[in-house]
């Protein structure tokens, strides 16, 4: 596009002016009575006319006002997550054995499932690498 | 949400301007002109209830000029009176009024008052709307009800038959 304007400058330009024109012809004389018409023809009383909305108003209070929702929805359940942590020695559930030698350590009193799962970062097998392991020695 | 009569007489004074000169292109004629733009108001007041304020008064406004312009065309035929030509139909107002003067007296301006009424109806009022009444594109797709993609397509077409003619 920009390169065809280059190339054409003054077709760009006859564009340019041909809008520019006929924005021109705007310039029209209107009745000098036809305001007092025009007035004279309210009725009285109030009309049910809605305001328009001012979309730029409503476009920034939604925006805000969701985006206040979703920080405090995010806010509540990091709180709510953290607040229903226990401390280390009221878990009371036993390791539980997972594949490839991995525990679940702690458990959640509470109820609500499983909120903090940690993971026994060294695995049972890491034991069978160890020299005159049974691994090593079926290798 | 209630109007009140100031609040009337504002909306009034601040488009009256524009619906005239909407209806003047439209109709070519300056006392259907002023008889249009007089419709298109009492039409406003009474159908009040039926604005629905998800666009801005201006364009409700040209719309129900258009709408009440095509309803007119339907009763009287005016539609080939716009198509014959603008001078046969361009007459003055008994004082001696006109509201083209300006226009008609600059010879570029002229030439391409006649240019645009070359065109097809549909591109002629999109180029009416949207360069000599100042709608942006999605409000002359709200008067005319057709998308926004359309209304562009058809000030682009008419744009090139502009400048073919004024080049010819």
């Amino acid at each position: 596009m920009s390169q065809d304007k280059r190339q054409n400058p003054k077709k760009e330009m006859s564009l340019q002016l041909l809008e520019a024109r006929l924005r021109a012809l705007c310039g029209v004389d209107v009745p000098p009575m036809l305001e007092t018409k025009l007035l004279a023809q309210i009725p009285s009383g109030q009309l049910n006319i809605q305001r328009p909305l001012n979309y730029r108003w409503f476009a920034f209070w939604s925006w805000g006002l969701s985006t206040a929702f979703a920080a405090v929805l995010i806010l509540g359940v990091i709180l709510f997550h953290y607040s229903t942590l226990l401390p280390a020695n009221e878990f009371v559930a036993d390791p539980v054995e997972m594949p490839f030698g991995h525990s679940i350590v702690k458990q959640s009193k509470a109820g609500y499932g499983i909120l903090s799962v940690t993971l026994n970062s060294e695995p049972n097998f890491k034991l069978s690498r160890e020299p005159n392991s049974g691994i090593k020695k079926g290798l | 949400m209630g109007m009140t009569i100031e609040e009337c007489k504002e909306v009034v004074c601040q488009n009256y301007k524009e619906i005239y000169r909407f209806a003047l292109y439209l109709t070519d004629d300056p006392i259907a002109a002023e008889d249009l733009t007089q419709e298109t108001f009492i039409s406003a007041w009474t159908s009040a209830d039926t604005y629905k304020a998800k666009s801005s008064v201006k364009t409700w406004l040209h719309r129900i000029a258009f709408n009440k312009f095509i309803d007119s065309r339907r009763e009287l035929k005016r539609y080939n009176m716009l198509l014959d030509g603008y001078e046969e139909n361009r007459v003055k107002t008994s004082n001696g009024f006109d509201p083209l003067q300006k226009i008609m007296t600059d010879e570029d301006l002229g030439s391409l008052y006649k240019a645009i009424h070359t065109l097809k109806e549909p591109d002629y009022v999109c180029i009416v709307l949207h360069y000599i009444q100042g709608l942006s594109f999605r409000e002359v797709a709200k008067v005319l009800h057709k998308p926004v993609g359309t209304v562009k397509w058809r000030i682009n077409q008419a744009i090139k038959r502009l400048k073919d003619y004024l080049i010819d």
